[in-house]
């Protein structure tokens, strides 16, 4: 039998919609309705909780609003047009795209293979697992600095380690052309056990019964892991996609400590652009148009992801 | 498969395997030494790996001032106090609120399931500078300043999304058998929830507490503006060590090493929760 | 489930229209408000018994030297003090959190003339010399003549942008100030067989002679160099003021793509290029202080002069034996320097003001500062301060011969000013000029850098 079949048969993975013809009568429904919606109300009251800053927020970016200014005026979409034919605003969003592509590019198949290292049970899993939880108990502030005073091409440890070994010293993040990239090498040391531990938890998750089913059937390692983990972990990679995106965007610990979106503006990200407008220049209205940009991007790349998602979920049973 | 793949894969999976601890390890390992050595050991050139140790960072973290020049003694301990009554509270708010919001998203169609679901995600989005200053504001006329309540209630922002998600992941795993049986029997969905699926969930609330937890005490923005001396947390106090002219690395080591052991040791707690494997044998 | 979205969307329309509503309010005319005291009442510290006040206070020396004094201040006025203290650039962040909102969650602030001006502007700080002339309010032998009159006068401005400077309301009071200066190695001097430069050429010059005789691990100059107000204000600002280069000429004109601008730029990158290590772009001055007390570095080259209590102190540096110090180069103009001055001013929404400047009056007293002077709190700003013969006897053995420090010092607060124009979007300006600095340091075109900033910045101040 095919690996489809085998997990139809041992456990299948729940329906998005209720089942139908099951039956209830009208006052249970009802009933049951109701402690749905009491289930969750206490989260909608929370989550109303921050609308009204955001929407002041948004509001704010819709205004000449300056720190100096006590009345500001309405002026529409003007800070938007202002920005979208301002090339450092314009610069900053393309740095912003690529890093969270480049994030993803190099993450996402890092933590899978990562996963997979941690699942195999061994000694060194054993350890790992617990070593894995480290980088992430260190807040992305700490961690950022402690990266950058390594990381110093002239003083740093890093490439005092690299010269022992005959490779020439690397300008990391001093230097126009390497410094984002040193930012997402930060970045993927502070999150990767963040991607990992979910996509593990997916892979443990997973009915050994339906891994045995296949491999009795003769199916090698590599099948096993194409057709049936890889699809069954699918959600949880998917999962991390959209918080990692979310994150990424929205980078700013690792960036302002560290380089203070230099050099020049090599990493002047769109957070790191909207901080400065706001808290720096006193211009609250353009920095919050930054950051109403930045949430748009955030929201639209993310509401793609759901969509996969929930494709990932209904491949399989 | 024959020998030489087996064991080409298997020194494959080893490399990859120590050079992604390594990768993880090393900065860990040189923080503990920076916590450590003495300041001149610290920003010796060419960096020490030898050099005789020192408790003077520890010690001023632990028991000493607060790690800039000006608090006073045995603060740092203060802001980790906090920091757990914080998260702690967070967590488990978001677990009481999120759990039963999860479940009730993926076994009831209230409205649009998704946009509701995702409209919770959404607040992940929201960059926290975005809200940050109006929410000052706010707190300060509601009398959430300086509160841990207020707090609690801020890091929701953080917690609720993570929790929804990723415990909406793993319902979706849990077979409907289990509660159609539980349903046929009598159980209403709370019952049904907290007796039967959770139970079954548990490694997948275990990780969604451990990164909500995290992610809690990690935060750095809400605890800065929206506490005040009373709440503050330790990321503000470990930012203490970045004087006027310089940055005591050792202290912030040494503090970063010590606002890193509550957070383990959840962590080692959850871990009995996340290592057992799902057995899906459950009535069947 | 629809009528339910749209009345909680209108309810969040109606909360945050509310919202901006109350943010405001606020006239940008300032106007003190002064506490009332019966007409005939003289200065009486108690005369606030019983409130409470809040402090922030940015990281620095002085906060410390400061705290232990508290008590006694509270003992003597009745007046409860919280105190808040946080590093730099989280403590601006808060700070401008409670401004903006005007929660006056802080009755007195520590802050500098550069965040005064965009804070004045928008009238969150309280002006303070009705405070100041009022005898009531006002301790006896206060002497506000006492201050520096440079360091005092950059506390005040009439709120005109781009000018005004030294005139009009008083908004902060100086507390410490820092200037900058020329600290080198006397022992790598006299290895290179040179003296202490006197002019920028004499400067670039000694690098050379400086590169050929440090080993390969050490370098002739650091200074801060990244892309940050810092740099055009102060470090490099103090060498473009010497070359008759301000952000503004006499005629209001940006002038740093000038003739001169250029001229001084090239210079500044030239000896940067050849004495710095390559990473020196990312250089803050918590890597000059660092590079220098661990040795590494002949020359920190226009940095800030109170780095030397650390330089002097054997437990935070390498060469405490080791070191000398000169006044800046000489330019074309003259010699200038800039200023950093740290002061303290008072939230115009304080609840508790009489109680929040009977703290103030009493921490800019002199007997205050000259003991937070003996502790550490540099440098000192009150002309009174170097009378005291204990303090001068502090600094006495700073430098490469005794009384070295003190005599650059006394130098440099002659030549010492804030030479840059007052508007609350100058933090913008100067760190549009700063990174043209810094792209010219990479790609060489120094004058069509300077140039491009020249127009922005005329676009914004403009």
């Amino acid at each position: 039998m095919s690996p489809q079949q085998a997990v139809e048969r041992t456990g299948q993975r729940a329906p998005a919609e209720p089942r139908k013809g099951f039956r209830r009568g009208p006052a249970t429904r009802a009933s049951t309705k109701r402690t749905y919606v009491l289930m969750l109300m206490p989260a909608l009251l929370l989550v109303i909780g921050i609308m009204i800053p955001f929407l002041n927020g948004i509001w704010t970016s819709l205004t000449n609003k300056k720190s100096y200014i006590n009345d500001p005026s309405f002026v529409g979409l003007e800070n938007y047009i202002e920005l979208f034919t301002d090339e450092s605003f314009l610069r900053a969003l393309g740095r912003t795209i690529l890093y969270v592509v480049v994030v993803l590019a190099v993450q996402l198949p890092l933590a899978i293979l990562a996963a997979i290292l941690l699942a195999r049970s061994s000694v060194g899993s054993w350890m790992a697992r617990r070593v894995l939880v480290l980088p992430l108990l260190i807040p992305p502030i700490v961690a950022g600095l402690m990266w950058k005073t390594m990381l110093q091409p002239s003083a740093g440890v890093i490439n005092y380690l690299l010269g022992l070994v005959g490779i020439p010293p690397q300008p990391w993040l001093t230097d126009i052309s390497t410094s984002l990239g040193s930012v997402i090498l930060i970045d993927t040391w502070a999150f990767l056990p963040f991607s990992t531990l979910i996509i593990l938890a997916g892979l443990q998750s997973l009915p050994n019964e339906i891994k045995e089913a296949s491999q009795v059937d003769g199916a090698g390692p590599w099948n096993v892991f194409r057709h049936i983990s890889l699809p069954w972990i699918a959600p949880y990679v998917v999962l991390v996609a959209i918080f990692r995106v979310a994150d990424s965007f929205k980078q700013f610990d690792l960036v302002w400590p560290v380089t203070r979106g230099g050099p020049i503006d090599s990493t002047r990200l769109l957070h790191v652009m909207g901080y400065e407008e706001v808290f720096r220049f006193s211009s609250t209205a353009r920095g919050m148009a930054v950051i109403f940009v930045l949430w748009i991007l955030v929201y639209t790349v993310s509401s793609y992801l759901l969509k996969v998602w929930r494709r990932t979920i209904n491949a399989v049973g | 498969m024959n020998i030489w793949t087996k064991a080409g894969s298997k020194v494959g999976f080893t490399t990859a395997y120590v050079a992604i601890m390594t990768f993880l390890l090393f900065p860990i390992v040189w923080m503990v030494m920076m916590a450590l050595k003495g300041y001149d050991d610290v920003i010796a050139y060419p960096p020490k790996f030898a050099f005789s140790p020192t408790t003077e960072n520890f010690r001023s973290v632990l028991f000493g001032d607060g790690g800039s020049m000006s608090s006073g003694a045995g603060e740092f301990m203060g802001y980790l106090g906090n920091s757990l009554i914080v998260s702690l509270g967070a967590v488990a708010l978001s677990l009481v609120v999120g759990v039963p919001a999860a479940y009730a998203l993926i076994r009831n169609r209230i409205g649009k399931e998704d946009t509701v679901a995702f409209t919770f995600l959404s607040f992940r989005f929201a960059p926290e500078l975005m809200v940050i200053i109006p929410l000052y504001g706010i707190f300060q006329s509601m009398g959430l300043y300086d509160s841990y309540l207020g707090l609690i209630l801020s890091h929701q922002l953080i917690t609720i999304p993570l929790i929804i998600w990723i415990v909406r992941t793993f319902l979706q795993d849990v077979p409907v058998e289990i509660e159609e049986a539980a349903q046929i029997d009598g159980c209403g969905p709370l019952r049904t929830l907290v007796r039967i699926v959770l139970p079954v969930i548990r490694p997948g609330v275990a990780s969604a507490a451990i990164l909500a937890f995290i992610f809690s005490w990690n935060n750095l923005l809400m605890g800065l503006v929206l506490s005040g001396g009373t709440t503050q947390p330790v990321t503000v106090g470990i930012l203490q060590a970045i004087g006027f002219d310089q940055v005591r690395w050792g202290w912030m080591a040494a503090a970063a090493v010590v606002s890193a052991l509550p957070g383990m040791l959840v962590a080692l707690y959850m871990q009995k929760h996340l290592v057992k494997g799902l057995t899906m044998g459950v009535g069947k | 489930m629809h009528r339910r979205k749209a009345m909680v969307a209108a309810g969040a329309v109606a909360a945050m229209m509310a919202l901006t509503a109350c943010g405001s309010e606020g006239s940008t005319t300032p106007s003190a408000a002064l506490p009332e005291l019966p007409a005939d009442a003289e200065y009486n510290p108690r005369a606030f018994e019983g409130e409470s006040i809040r402090l922030l206070f940015i990281e620095h020396p002085f906060v410390s030297t400061v705290q232990p004094l508290i008590p006694e201040f509270e003992e003597l006025t009745g007046i409860d003090v919280n105190i808040e203290v946080l590093s730099e650039q989280q403590g601006f962040d808060k700070l401008q959190a409670d401004l903006s909102n005007k929660a006056g969650n802080y009755d007195v602030f520590m802050t500098d003339p550069l965040h005064n001006w965009q804070y004045a502007a928008a009238g969150w700080v309280e002006p303070l010399e009705e405070y100041i002339a009022s005898d009531q309010l006002t301790m006896p032998g206060y002497d506000v003549e006492d201050f520096a009159p440079g360091i005092y006068d950059a506390g005040r401005w009439t709120l005109e942008p781009l000018k005004g400077i030294g005139e009009g309301s008083t908004w902060g009071l100086p507390i410490n100030f820092e200037s900058y200066n020329l600290t080198y190695r006397p022992s790598m001097f006299e290895a290179a067989g040179i003296e202490v430069p006197n002019t920028y050429e004499e400067l670039s010059v000694a690098v050379d002679k400086l590169n050929e005789s440090l080993p390969s691990d050490q370098y002739p100059i650091v200074t801060r160099f990244d892309r940050y107000w810092d740099l055009t204000y102060l470090t490099f600002g103090s060498m473009a003021q010497s070359y008759g280069v301000e952000l503004l000429d006499e005629e209001g004109n940006v002038d740093i793509a000038s003739e001169r601008g250029v001229e001084a730029a090239e210079l500044f990158l030239d000896i940067v290029k050849k004495g710095s290590p390559s990473d020196a772009s990312a250089f803050t001055w918590y890597e000059v202080l660092q590079g220098m007390s661990s040795g590494r570095f002949a020359i920190a080259f226009n940095e800030a002069d109170l780095f030397a209590s650390t330089y002097e102190n054997p437990d935070e540096s390498a060469v405490s034996d080791d070191v000398g110090y000169a006044l800046v180069p000489e330019g074309p103009e003259g010699r200038s320097t800039g200023a950093w001055i740290w002061q303290v001013s008072m939230n115009s929404a304080s609840k508790s003001k009489g109680a929040a400047w009977t703290f103030m009056q009493w921490l800019t007293s002199k007997e205050t500062l000259l003991e937070t002077h003996l502790a550490g709190n540099m440098n000192p700003v009150r002309l009174s301060a170097w009378q005291d013969p204990e303090l001068s006897a502090l600094v006495d053995e700073w430098g490469s011969v005794n009384g070295e420090y003190r005599e650059v010092l006394e130098g440099t607060a002659e030549i010492a000013a804030i030479r840059v124009p007052p508007h609350p979007e100058l933090t913008r300006a100067l760190d549009i000029w700063a990174e043209a600095l810094q792209k010219s340091y990479f790609d060489g075109n120094t004058e069509a850098n300077l140039r491009d900033a020249a127009e922005q910045i005329e676009r914004i101040l403009q």
